[in-house]
């Protein structure tokens, strides 16, 4: 009977000890495999914080920055990819918190918005320059300018070197 | 009290520019010769009144009267002396003051010397460059005033107000809240003035575009353009000046290993500097050509409504949240004359259009006055994608309710291809004749760079660059880089064969010779060394951060960082700053080991600094942050920054440029024509 007591106590603190060794685990994933700051830090500069207007993730110090950062770690340790953090931060605080929005439809106009200014104006700017050199200039050809007497010996030739180059 | 007469000098200014507007008007319309001499008058004391209105803050500051409101919010007893003198400008009311005493210092030189331009003008130059002065007096008055004193009601808590409140007695304040922490480095004492003088000297060139449009005949139209330019390339040194100290200081204080982060406040000074430099280009074609002279009065009135929307964003900073609109007192006033400006430049242009049409046409695609077209439309293209990234999150809360934060990453790859684009150009276009020129005769003569520019792009591929954006930067920059040079090697080479001249001698002189070319020709260089920088650091910069004990050591690139312990201190003279210094060792390519100590500076206000330990070289910056120490780990944060010297040996070189450009003709250097109704024009060589 004394065997048996023993055994089962053996087995009960056994199973108490894995038990507590996983509860430990679970809390604290992986204690050796700390996160490097500077993984963190390219999480981080793709997020900016909403407290300090303007100012990337990766160099704000202020604590609540530090505690983001700190968050950031945390999740790269659980496996996370960079991806999922940023969507994580952006799911609690809104797209405001992401440096390079996505293509949405509120960001529809910021992205393709340069493109169609680019295309508009440079349609424009090409027409011009075609429709205005194509069409000679009416009356008498304009006179043609005429170096500006300088009485400067040396320009002069700096003026003919480059009509030579011409 | 001294600042009762501060506050007297203030609205005797305000009256001044009042009455000046009023009596230019009167005296333009009813060609009164008098009615403008008075108003002349009545501009010039406007300086004289401002600067009294001013030294009485600065006064007030260094007696440490903190009855006055914005001595208590922007000084405290242990402030250095310098700070309490520079903090005039430390904070929005005085900085409001301040920004018009400025204006009024370019309108002061501009009229102290009999008027020389084109009579008709004159009346109309004084009516809207004191009209603009008169906003920003409206603005001190009324919205921002400095002279506003504390006050302890009944109930013992303190109120401000420029008058005594019935029911109040004076209230000293034992001592001041002290200056924004930010405020305090040297940098941030010159950079404000600088740009603050870009920003209020665009209100010169705008007045005599608006004095064209509303007084001009067709006699006067040399004259304004040549007085804009002129006045145009004044703001612009200075606004270049004011953001390249900006990003300097960035780089030295702010400890982001950075020097532009493309925030709003960088970007609203950022766009009028783009629409005038267009216009600097565009105003030469109409200088030479008579041509675009619609398009250059739309550039100015663009470039100064653009300034007072820079100025009204860093005012009210209305783009971090649309509501701080609503608590800035100038948020109304700002927006009611931005408005105004628009709608009423608008206006003029369209009822003078036929006076702003062009006298030439172009005559080949393959000229320079084509290229100084895509330049425009280059840079118009930018202006749009920097206002658009910088306004459209105010447009997206206001229209969807949706904030959004557009971060370097996004203004990187939009504007990098345009200013790609922009360098190129700025490569050739300077190449390409007047009226016309030839593709063929353009290939012969970038020949030899285009080759050389290949030859670097594949060298640096077989080295292993194999980003796009990189190596079509390195191409562009050394093509057009290369071609600038050889520019100004064909002018020296002429001179030294004509007379003999050694290769110094013929450089000065053909620089003095033609200044406002080979001006421009050294601005461009200035940009391609910029250039460099910018590759090196967006492209090719490198940064790791670790904690390390005592002894331990990082490793990047062929920098070992050794961390040697810290110590922190107080300060005598500041005593609400603590700073921590980091010791390090430094050794390169195994070499002997340096010492050096970054450090990290913490205000009681909170916030702080935390300025670089740099080691600097031609090829990178080593650039080391101590960011503190905790349970006996010390975190450095070590970045490499390839090229970025270049971008200020580039910026010394573009200011060079600037001033090279603009010094007034010395006798002999030019050949002044002074012809009758009409400025001073022609330098030699024009």
């Amino acid at each position: 009977m004394k065997r048996v007591g023993l055994l089962v106590s053996l087995l009960v603190g056994l199973l108490a000890g894995l038990l507590v060794v996983a509860s430990v685990s679970a809390q604290t994933p992986t204690p050796n495999r700390r996160p490097n700051p500077d993984d963190v830090n390219r999480v981080a500069k793709k997020l900016y914080c909403p407290v300090c207007e303007n100012e990337p993730l990766n160099v704000c110090q202020t604590p609540a920055c530090v505690q983001w950062k700190a968050q950031i770690a945390q999740y790269l340790a659980e496996g996370k990819s960079d991806d999922e953090i940023v969507q994580i931060f952006v799911d609690q605080f809104g797209l405001v918190v992401q440096g390079e929005p996505p293509f949405s439809g509120v960001t529809v106009l910021l992205w393709i918005g340069p493109i169609v200014f680019a295309l508009l104006a440079g349609f424009y700017t090409i027409r011009l320059i075609r429709r205005m050199a194509a069409r000679p200039a009416r009356g008498t050809p304009p006179p043609v300018e005429k170096p500006a007497s300088t009485g400067d010996r040396y320009l002069d030739q700096v003026e003919s070197d480059l009509k030579q180059r011409l | 009290m001294i600042v009762d007469i501060g506050l007297i000098a203030l609205v005797l200014a305000f009256a001044s520019a009042l009455y000046g507007v009023s009596a230019a008007i009167y005296g333009g319309q009813n060609h009164r010769p008098d009615w403008i001499a008075s108003a002349r008058r009545a501009a010039l004391t406007i300086t004289p009144l401002l600067t009294i209105a001013c030294l009485t803050i600065i006064i007030s500051n260094l007696g440490n009267n903190f009855n006055l409101e914005y001595t208590y919010r922007v000084n405290s007893r242990g402030m250095p002396t310098v700070l309490k003198f520079t903090s005039l400008w430390g904070g929005q009311n005085g900085s409001v003051l301040f920004f018009g005493w400025l204006m009024s210092l370019y309108i002061f030189f501009l009229f102290v010397r009999e008027w020389r331009g084109n009579r008709a003008l004159q009346p109309w130059v004084l009516a809207v460059s004191l009209g603009a002065q008169l906003f920003f007096l409206v603005l001190t008055m009324f919205f921002a005033n400095p002279f506003a004193r504390l006050w302890l009601d009944a109930n013992g808590s303190p109120l401000a107000a420029v008058f005594q409140p019935s029911g109040t007695i004076p209230y000293m304040p034992p001592d001041g809240l002290g200056l924004n922490p930010l405020l305090r480095h040297p940098g941030m004492i010159i950079h404000p003035p600088m740009l603050y003088l870009g920003f209020v000297g665009l209100t010169i060139p705008y007045a005599f575009a608006m004095a064209a449009l509303l007084g001009g005949s067709t006699a006067s139209d040399a004259a304004w353009i040549k007085a804009t330019r002129r006045w145009t390339l004044i703001a612009w040194a200075f606004l270049s000046m004011g953001l390249l100290l900006g990003g300097r200081w960035a780089y030295d204080v702010l400890g982001w290993g950075g020097y532009w982060g493309w925030d709003p406040v960088e970007n609203s000074a950022l766009l009028p500097w783009l629409t005038a430099t267009a216009f600097l280009h565009s105003v030469m074609i109409q200088e030479k050509r008579g041509m675009f002279k619609i398009w250059n009065m739309i550039l100015i009135v663009l470039t100064f409504c653009l300034m007072i929307l820079g100025t009204f964003v860093t005012r009210t900073g209305v783009i971090s949240s649309v509501h701080s609109f609503a608590r800035s007192s100038l948020g109304v006033p700002f927006l009611l004359f931005t408005a105004l400006i628009l709608l009423g430049s608008a206006a003029l242009v369209v009822l003078r259009w036929n006076y702003l049409k062009s006298e030439n046409r172009l005559e080949s695609p393959w000229s320079r006055e084509s290229a100084f077209v895509l330049n425009n439309f280059l840079f118009l293209t930018i202006t749009f994608t920097v206002f658009l990234g910088t306004y459209y999150t105010m447009f997206s809360e206001l229209i969807v309710g949706q904030k959004l934060t557009i971060g370097p990453a996004v203004f990187n790859q939009l504007i990098g291809p345009q200013v790609t684009a922009l360098v190129l150009l700025m490569g050739i276009g300077p190449l390409l004749a007047w009226r016309k020129s030839s593709p063929q005769a353009l290939g012969r003569m970038t020949q030899k760079a285009g080759l050389i520019a290949v030859f670097v792009v594949a060298v640096l591929f077989l080295s292993g660059i194999r980003a796009f954006g990189a190596l079509a930067g390195f191409g562009v920059v050394t093509y057009a880089g290369l071609i600038t040079l050889e520019e100004i090697y064909h002018g020296v080479r002429a001179r030294m064969k004509l007379s003999d001249e050694s290769l110094f001698v013929a450089l000065s002189r053909l620089i003095a010779r033609n200044r406002r070319r080979y001006g421009g020709y050294v601005i461009h260089l200035g940009v391609i060394f910029m250039g460099l920088g910018v590759i090196g650091t967006t492209m090719f910069q490198q940064e790791t951060e670790q904690p390390l004990r005592v002894g331990e050591s990082i490793t990047l690139g062929d920098y070992t960082i050794t961390y040697q312990g810290s110590e922190l201190y107080v300060p005598e003279n500041e005593p609400d700053k603590t700073v921590f210094v980091g010791h390090v060792l430094v050794s390169v390519a195994g070499g002997p080991p340096e010492a050096m100590t970054p450090y990290r500076e913490v205000f009681q206000q909170g916030g702080g600094l935390l300025p670089p330990a740099l080691r600097s070289t031609l090829t990178e910056d080593l650039y080391i942050l101590f960011t503190g120490e905790e349970s006996g780990f010390g975190t450095l944060k070590v970045y490499i920054n390839p090229l970025v010297n270049w971008l200020w040996i580039g910026s010394i070189v573009l200011i060079v440029g600037t001033l090279l450009a603009m010094w007034p003709s010395g006798a002999g250097a030019a050949v002044a024509v002074r012809a009758p109704g009409q400025i001073i024009v022609g330098e030699a060589g024009k």
